[in-house]
C-alpha cells in the first residue's frame, strides 16, 4: 500500500493533533504467489498495474503494509540500471560501488574485475568517469555487475529493453546461463515477447491484482486477449455499430486440421480464414490481407481479386502459408473489401484478428523467417588445385 | 522489533560503509586543490576572529590560558558535532535515489556522512595536538585519552544523526529546525567561554550546573579540551558520562532506523 498525501509537516501534525488527511492507494492486492527455485517467472500487465512494485518488494526496498514475503537466497536486482552508481567514479570504482551495495567482498571483485569489465564490453573506458558514458555503457556496466553478484534470485526490471542487439542477445545467453544453473529469475517486462523467450511461468497483474497465473504463453495470450478487448471495444465506441451491405464477419488463424490457432511458433504451415457477409452479394470484388507488427508498421499484404460473394450467406476465404513468415512477436491482420476496380471500400475490419507468434530459434536474428535452401560446395574432399 | 538493534548490518557491509565514506569523503572535495586542508580553514579563521574580539578587544579571557587554542579545541569538537549531525540528518533524503533502487542495511548512510565528518575533525586535530603538547609539555600525559572521548562523541553525533535522518524522511521539518537550533545551541555550549570562568559562575551555582549537564555536548567540549590542552582528567562523574551517553544514544539511533527502515523508501 503506498499512502498519498499531498504534504506531511510538523506544522500540520502539531496544529491539528494528527497526521495530515492520506488517500490510499493499493499498489497491490490479493496477490498470492510461489516461486520455486530454479524457475522463470514473468510479471506482465500494463503500466502502473503493480509489476514493478512486485520486484521491488522481493528486493526488499518496499516492505508489504500487509501479509508476508519470504525470499530465500541472496537476491540481486536489475530494477534500475546502474543504481547507486556515482557519476564522479570511474567504471572501475562504480564496480566497486556497486558490489559492495550487493555486499560482495573485495577480494571476489578483485578476481572478477577483468571479466565484469570484458563482459561489459568497457575495456577502452574503465578508468574513465561514468559520467562521460553513454546510456548504452551505462547499462552494459550495470547488467555486467549484476551478472556478477552469484545471486540465488535475480529480479529484472524492463532492463533488457535498452543496449544494442548484439549485447542484449549477450545478455539473453547469461540469463540462460543463470537459469540452467539453478537460479531463479522473476522478470517483468511489457515486452512479453521476452518474457515468453525467458519464462516458465507468469503472472498478469491489472490495477494490483492478480488477473491470470499459469504457463507463460498461456497468460501472455490472455493479456493480449485483454489488449485487444479492450481495443475492440475502443474501435466500436468510436465507429457505432458496424453497418453496410457488405461486412468482414470473422476472421481467425486455423491449422491444417480447420481448428483455430491462438497461438503460433514460427514456420509452422497456418491459414487465415476470412469470413465475409454480403447482404446483396458481391459479383467480382478485391479482398485484401495486411499485417502489421506490434508498432504498426505495415509487413506486407495479399490481395485476392475476382471474389464472389453469394448474397445473405456467410463465405469463407483461406489464405494458406506453407509456413508462417514472422519471428517472434505480435502481430494485427487487417481485412479489407473493395469493388472490383477497387475505387470504393465496401467493408474493412482492423484490427481484425491479433496473432502472437513464438519463436522457434533464438538464434536467428530480424524481423522474419529468412527460409531459403542451402546449397553446399560440392567437394568430395580434396580442395580443387 | 527487537528490543536491541542489530548490528549485522554495520558489519556485514563493512565494505560498503568504507566505500560509500570513500564516495563522500571524494564528492566533498572533488575539484578542490586544497581538499581536506579546507576543513582547517573555517576553524582557524574562527578562532582568529574569536581572539581578536573576545581576548584583544574585550579583553575578558584573561583567566584562560593560551585562548587561541582553547577556542580552537572547542570548535574542533563543535564543528564535527554540527556538521556530522545536520549532514547525517539529511542524509537519507538527499541519498533517495540510492535508498529506492537497491536495497542495503540503511543504517549505512547517515553512518558514512559521520564518519566523513570524523575525518576532518582528525586533521584539525592533528594540528591542535603538537601545539598543545608544545605550549603545555604536560599534555602527552592526558592526551591519549582523547581518544576514547572522541569516540564516544562519534557515537553521540551518529545516534542523533540516525534518529534524525529518519525523523527527516517523515518530516521534511527537522531540517531546517535544526537549522535554527545550532547557532543558540553554540552560545550556550562553552566553546569561546569557559563556564567555570563566567563572572556569574559563583552565584548561579544551579544555573551553571543546567548548562553543564543539560547539554549533552558540554561535557564533549569540556572533557575534550582539558586532556588535550589543560593536562587534566576531568572528575570521574564527566567521564563516565561522556563515555556512557554517546554509546547509549548510537544505539538508541540504531534501533530506530531499523525500526522504521521499510518505511524509508516509501517515504522518500
Amino acid at each position: 500500500m503506498i499512502r498519498l498525501s499531498h504534504s506531511r509537516s510538523l506544522k500540520e501534525v502539531i496544529l491539528h493533533r494528527e497526521l495530515p488527511k492520506t488517500r490510499e492507494l493499493w499498489a497491490l492486492s490479493d496477490v498470492d504467489l510461489d516461486i520455486e527455485p530454479g524457475e522463470a517467472y514473468g510479471i506482465v500487465g500494463k503500466n502502473g498495474s503493480g509489476k514493478s512494485t512486485i520486484l521491488k518488494l522481493l528486493a526488499r526496498i518496499f516492505a508489504p503494509s500487509t501479509g508476508t514475503l519470504e525470499v530465500g537466497g541472496r537476491v540481486g536486482s536489475l530494477i534500475e540500471i546502474g543504481a547507486g552508481f556515482h557519476p564522479d567514479f570511474t567504471g572501475v570504482e562504480n564496480v566497486y560501488l556497486n558490489a559492495a551495495i550487493y555486499g560482495l567482498k573485495r577480494s571476489y571483485v578483485d578476481a572478477h574485475l577483468d571479466e565484469i569489465i570484458a563482459f561489459a564490453e568497457l575495456e577502452a573506458f574503465k578508468d574513465a568517469q561514468v559520467r562521460t558514458y553513454s546510456s548504452g555503457m551505462y547499462m552494459r556496466l550495470g547488467f555486467s555487475i549484476a551478472m556478477h553478484v552469484q545471486a540465488d534470485v535475480m529480479l529484472l526490471d524492463e532492463v533488457l529493453a535498452v543496449g544494442d542487439k548484439a549485447f542484449q542477445e549477450k545478455c539473453y545467453e547469461r540469463i540462460w546461463d543463470f537459469k540452467r544453473s539453478g537460479g531463479t529469475i522473476v522478470f517483468v517486462s511489457h515486452d512479453d515477447g521476452a518474457v515468453a523467450r525467458v519464462c516458465d511461468r507468469a503472472l498478469l497483474l491489472e490495477e494490483g491484482r492478480m488477473v491470470e497465473s499459469g504457463p507463460a504463453e498461456e497468460v501472455i495470450c490472455a493479456y493480449h486477449r485483454r489488449l485487444v478487448g479492450a481495443a475492440a471495444e475502443r474501435v466500436a465506441a468510436r465507429n457505432g455499430a458496424p453497418t453496410g451491405p457488405c461486412r468482414v464477419h470473422e476472421v481467425r488463424a486455423v491449422a491444417g486440421d480447420g481448428s483455430i490457432k491462438e497461438r503460433l511458433t514460427e514456420g509452422e504451415p497456418v491459414a487465415l480464414e476470412v469470413w465475409l457477409f454480403a447482404e446483396d452479394g458481391l459479383e467480382a470484388g478485391r479482398v485484401t490481407v495486411g499485417i502489421r507488427d506490434s508498432a504498426g508498421r505495415a509487413l506486407g499484404s495479399q490481395t485476392v481479386e475476382q471474389v464472389r460473394l453469394r448474397p445473405a450467406q456467410l463465405e469463407r476465404l483461406r489464405l494458406n502459408f506453407p509456413g508462417l513468415p514472422m519471428r517472434e512477436g505480435r502481430f494485427t491482420v487487417a481485412v479489407a473489401v473493395a469493388n472490383g476496380d477497387g475505387t470504393a471500400e465496401l467493408a474493412s475490419s482492423d484490427p481484425a484478428l491479433e496473432l502472437n507468434v513464438f519463436s522457434a530459434d533464438f538464434q536467428a536474428g530480424g524481423p522474419i523467417r529468412l527460409g531459403g535452401q542451402w546449397e553446399l560446395p560440392s567437394g568430395d574432399g580434396a580442395p580443387e588445385s | 522489533m527487537p528490543l536491541l538493534p542489530s548490528f549485522s548490518g554495520l558489519i556485514g557491509y563493512s565494505e560498503l560503509l568504507r566505500t560509500l565514506l570513500r564516495r563522500e569523503l571524494r564528492s566533498r572535495y572533488k575539484g578542490s586543490s586544497l581538499g581536506l586542508l579546507w576543513s582547517l580553514v573555517f576553524p582557524l579563521a574562527m578562532m582568529a576572529v574569536y581572539t581578536l574580539v573576545f581576548s584583544v578587544l574585550w579583553r575578558g579571557t584573561r583567566n584562560i590560558p593560551h585562548y587561541p587554542l582553547f577556542v580552537l579545541a572547542g570548535l574542533a569538537v563543535w564543528t564535527f558535532f554540527q556538521s556530522a549531525v545536520l549532514l547525517g540528518t539529511v542524509s537519507l533524503t538527499s541519498g533517495g535515489d540510492l535508498i529506492k533502487k537497491v536495497w542495503f542495511p540503511r543504517e549505512l548512510v547517515p553512518a558514512s556522512v559521520v564518519l566523513a565528518q570524523t575525518v576532518s575533525a582528525v586533521v584539525i586535530l592533528v594540528v591542535l595536538v603538537p601545539l598543545a603538547i608544545y605550549v603545555v609539555p604536560e599534555n602527552v600525559r592526558t592526551v591519549a585519552l582523547a581518544v576514547p572521548f572522541f569516540a564516544a562523541l562519534i557515537c553521540l553525533a551518529l545516534g542523533l544523526a540516525w534518529m534524525l535522518s529518519v525523523a527527516q524522511v517523515f518530516f521534511r521539518d527537522v531540517e531546517h529546525l535544526l537549522g535554527v537550533l545550532f547557532l543558540p545551541w553554540f552560545f550556550l555550549t562553552p566553546i569561546i567561554y569557559s563556564l567555570d570562568q563566567l563572572p556569574a559562575a559563583a552565584s548561579h551555582p544551579t544555573l551553571i550546573h543546567l548548562l553543564r549537564y543539560g547539554n549533552p555536548v558540554t561535557p564533549y567540549v569540556e572533557g575534550i579540551r582539558a586532556v588535550v590542552l589543560e593536562a587534566t582528567v576531568p572528575g570521574a562523574p564527566i567521564v563516565v558520562y561522556i563515555l556512557l551517553v554517546g554509546p547509549l544514544v548510537a544505539l538508541l539511533g540504531l534501533w530506530v532506523v531499523q525500526r522504521y527502515e521499510d518505511r524509508i523508501a516509501i517515504e522518500l
